[in-house]
């Protein structure tokens, strides 16, 4: 298997920034909420957030070229999304509903992203 | 102990690109169920209750989890499998790929914390 610098180069600068930004919006939120809600809010909010973004990067035609579809979609929104932090969260507080609900809100999220997406990319072609 | 917090930020968002690279290669494994997102959060989670289980101080505890296993592990891989599952009409699979991506690392994290 060939390794495509070029794309490992967008993924790695996507993911840093997307970490990044997911570090500074969950210190930003769990100062002002207390442990586990706002941890739980912090999770919340950037899984959400991520989703919707790669639902949106499916289809908009923006997100197409080579360099956003790595930057974006593969580095920023996989970056910015987190699953060790909800198992880590489950492992302490145990599985509750709102990380049920939040799983299938996922779904959602990136539905409601890619058919904005594709709303945007069939009225780009008019 | 890193004092300057622009440099903490710095070398989690390094963690955070190191993981996604990594998680990018892992989750081209497809099939009925989304076995290479499912690998890459277990891995992170195996890896994040490795790092617990040790004595990392809070810095370097942040730039491995918060960084690099934050940075392996997607959500929003979760959420598109489970969208493409809906636009198919394979329902059981959206369930079963929900579940697997909890109950899976969960149990590597729990795992790896009971053996370290």
């Amino acid at each position: 298997m060939s390794t495509n610098w070029r794309m490992v180069g967008y993924v790695f600068v996507g993911g840093a920034l997307g970490t990044m930004l997911r570090y500074l919006i969950s210190e930003l939120i769990t100062l002002n909420i207390d442990y586990p809600s706002g941890e739980l809010v912090a999770i919340t909010v950037v899984n959400m957030l991520g989703a919707y973004l790669l639902g949106l990067a499916a289809k908009l035609p923006y997100f197409q070229s080579f360099f956003c579809k790595n930057v974006w979609a593969h580095g920023f929104a996989g970056g910015f999304t987190t699953m060790s932090a909800v198992t880590l969260f489950i492992d302490s507080q145990g599985l509750s509903w709102e990380i049920a609900a939040m799983m299938f809100f996922g779904v959602l999220a990136y539905g409601i992203g890619y058919r904005q997406g594709r709303i945007a990319a069939k009225e780009a072609k008019v | 102990m890193i004092s300057n917090p622009v440099l903490l930020a710095l070398l989690i968002a390094a963690a955070g690109g190191v993981g996604s690279v990594i998680r990018v290669y892992l989750t081209r494994w497809e099939g009925p169920i989304p076995f290479g997102v499912i690998l890459t959060n277990t891995i992170a989670a195996g890896f994040v209750g490795y790092i617990y289980s040790g004595n990392l101080t809070q810095d370097y505890l942040l730039i491995a989890s918060v960084g690099f296993a934050g940075g392996l592990s997607t959500f929003s891989g979760i959420a598109k499998a489970g969208f493409d599952f809906w636009h198919t009409g394979r329902l059981a699979q959206i369930f079963i790929s929900l579940a697997a991506n909890i109950v899976v690392p969960l149990l590597a994290l729990m795992l790896v914390m009971y053996w370290f």
